[in-house]
């Protein structure tokens, strides 16, 4: 096996492992996925005209821009009983695709992958689904990957969602 | 002239609940149905949307000339544009050819709009220029009589443009009326005045227009229940929250047919939010300036769907420092179930680039779609509407209550003589007064009446 695919493997091992963790609401061990200087953000996707020189994505305008002590105080507050966002909890599934490695040094490696999320709540059949691209870039620490930076490009500008009560 | 609007096309049921909503002030209690009810729905964006002034968007929005951004006032879509002259404009989008919208972006920046269908084109001003082969085909066409419409009224204040698509209605100034004391506490304490940071969020919830609304105009009582986990874990510092034994609430209530909650510090100044050096005494009276270094939470809604949201908050209250933002709403009705949420954060012009990205980011993890209090909100807001419409829920007549702290319910003392401000002022922020003037507005703009009966009275 190449170097390379054997790299893409272990990338996708840790998209998949941590997308369990998410997926089962394991969001303390998700955290320790994370880098402590670990960047989190999701920009907010603006519809802009065709050739516009723009990007289509907000240069100050986020979803989310955390650090580790804003996403440890979100899963601190996950864990009462009084979240009433997460209770009854939702069900989501992440789908992780199209996983690419874009360049890597000795320690650290950019990635892409695709995520397809369906999120369900309640009883009702109603669901929400967001879809989006992710750039991160994982750090081997002491051997292991972790999650150092995360951008999340979502494909919609206005979200078919009550609330974005969980990670992306 | 009041009677007679309400009779036409409306079934009799529903002329019914709207007067309930009108009694308000004795019963406590409105229909559960106008939560959720589609012949209300359509009523509200012929009459609520079409006769009060809407919030269209922040002129820091568009700041340079060509500027745009796509906008709806109830149902209908406008464009906010700073046109090459730099005047701020709100026009209807909709071509003059055969109607189709000539915008489709969010927003941009662009001299000339051109429609995607035959490419008549018109400049930022609304002015139609181009018509394609107009010697052959319209050799009489009057270009001058095919401007884009313009919202038949637009005006400003201090950045927050609003439009009116009545042609007749009272103009902005007197329809904000005494309520911009409350307004001037939030966007006139600096200098430089407030400016949008990056561009508002937009999310789609499952629930009327009018909770939004209704809850921004200071349901407190919510926040203990609500907002517990949040509260818990101190990102709305203790000092400065419902158990700081300093903190002051008022509840602000018949204000010119708006409302809001405001708390502050009694004997402490700069409840730590903003930069101390912020504060301006050149736009506010003594007492206005007194109140804006103290404040620690208001919240309020201008009627119809305008809201706004200041407090003092700590997105990691280990780590980060206390931090004050301004939040601003607009709860556009897509159906009687269906809410569009517009979010925008301002700052003061004037504060450091450091200081307003820490306020946007404390703005964002807490009131917005991701935000630490407010995804709560969002989680039961949607119920309301689901009972609300419901065959059971329509055949017992289901009723919602406003009668905290009301009356009999209560203890809340008016204060309106001893308070710098204006409106009927009351010292508790647990009772159910603002919510009760926002529906009694609803109820005056649903009959055709000025939302304020002060404003009736003088002209009668
Ligand atoms: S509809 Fe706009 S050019 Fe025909
Ligand atoms: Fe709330």
């Amino acid at each position: 096996m190449s170097e390379r695919f054997e790299l893409r493997l272990e990338c996708e091992e840790f998209l998949f492992d941590e997308a369990e963790r998410l997926d089962d609401g394991k969001l303390h061990e998700w955290l320790e996925l994370l880098t402590d200087d670990v960047e989190y953000r999701v920009p907010r996707r603006v519809t802009r005209e065709r050739g516009s020189e723009q990007s289509s994505f907000s240069e100050d305008g986020f979803l989310y821009r955390e650090d580790m002590g804003t996403l440890t105080t979100r899963v601190e507050r996950y864990d009462r009983e009084y979240a009433w966002a997460e209770n009854p909890p939702s069900r989501t599934r992440r789908f992780v695709s199209n996983v690419r490695v874009h360049d890597e040094s000795d320690d650290e490696i950019r990635v892409k992958s695709n995520l397809l999320l369906y999120r369900n709540q309640g009883d009702t059949t109603e669901h929400d689904l967001l879809v989006g691209e992710r750039e991160d870039q994982l750090r081997r620490v002491d051997g292991a990957l972790k999650l150092a930076r995360r951008t999340v490009y979502l494909d919609q500008t206005i979200l078919a969602t009550r609330n974005l009560s969980f990670f992306l | 002239m009041v009677s007679g609007g309400t009779n036409v096309g409306t079934s009799s049921q529903t002329q019914t609940v709207i007067e309930e909503v009108g009694n308000i002030r004795e019963t406590g209690t409105i229909p559960s149905r106008i939560h959720n009810d589609n012949e209300i729905h359509e009523l509200e964006l012929e009459r609520v949307f079409s006769d009060t002034w809407v919030f269209v968007g922040h002129e820091s929005e568009i700041p340079e000339p060509g500027d745009y951004a796509k906008r709806y006032i109830g149902d209908s879509p406008f464009i906010f544009v700073r046109d090459d002259t730099g005047e701020v404009r709100v026009l209807f989008d909709s071509c003059q050819h055969r109607g189709t919208t000539v915008v489709r972006a969010e927003q941009g920046n662009t001299s000339y709009f051109r429609c995607p269908y035959h490419n008549w084109t018109y400049k930022n001003t609304g002015e139609l220029v181009g018509v394609p082969h107009k010697e052959q085909f319209f050799k009489e066409l009057d270009t001058c009589e095919h401007a884009l419409d313009s919202a038949p009224q637009v005006d400003s204040y201090e950045g927050l443009v609003f439009a009116s698509l009545s042609a007749t209605a009272p103009s902005l100034d007197e329809y904000l009326g005494d309520f911009k004391w409350y307004l001037d506490l939030h966007l006139k304490f600096a200098e430089g005045g407030m400016e949008v940071v990056g561009e508002p969020i937009r999310w789609e919830i499952d629930t009327n227009w009018k909770i939004g609304a209704d809850n921004f105009t200071g349901d407190s009582y919510h926040t203990l229940a609500t907002h517990k986990s949040a509260m818990d874990l101190d990102i709305f510092p203790p000092e400065l929250s419902a158990v700081g034994a300093e903190r002051t609430p008022v509840d602000v209530t018949e204000c010119s047919g708006h409302s809001c909650m405001l708390a502050y510090l009694e004997n402490q100044e700069f409840a730590g939010g903003y930069p101390e050096d912020i504060f301006t005494e050149t736009h506010l009276s003594e007492s206005e300036l007194r109140l804006a270094k103290r404040l620690v939470s208001s919240v309020g809604t201008v009627f119809p769907n305008f809201s706004f949201l200041q407090m003092n908050l700590n997105a990691d209250p280990e780590n980060r420092e206390v931090t004050a933002f301004l939040n601003i709403r607009k709860w556009q009705p897509l159906g009687p179930k269906k809410t569009q949420v517009w979010n925008w954060i301002l700052v003061p012009r004037d504060s450091s680039e450091e200081f307003k990205q820490r306020a946007y980011d404390t703005g964002i993890s807490t009131f917005s779609v991701a935000g630490n209090f407010e995804v709560d909100d969002f989680a039961v807001w949607d119920g309301i509407a689901e009972a609300a419409g419901s065959t059971f829920g329509k055949k017992i007549g289901r009723r919602s209550n406003f009668q905290m702290g009301v009356g009999e319910m209560g203890d809340a003392t008016n204060i309106s003589d001893e308070w710098p401000g204006p409106g009927a002022v009351y010292d508790t922020n647990f009772e159910d007064g603002t919510m009760q003037t926002f529906y009694q507005s609803w109820y005056r703009s649903m009959t055709g009446r000025p939302i304020d009966s002060a404003t009736e009275d003088v002209n009668e």
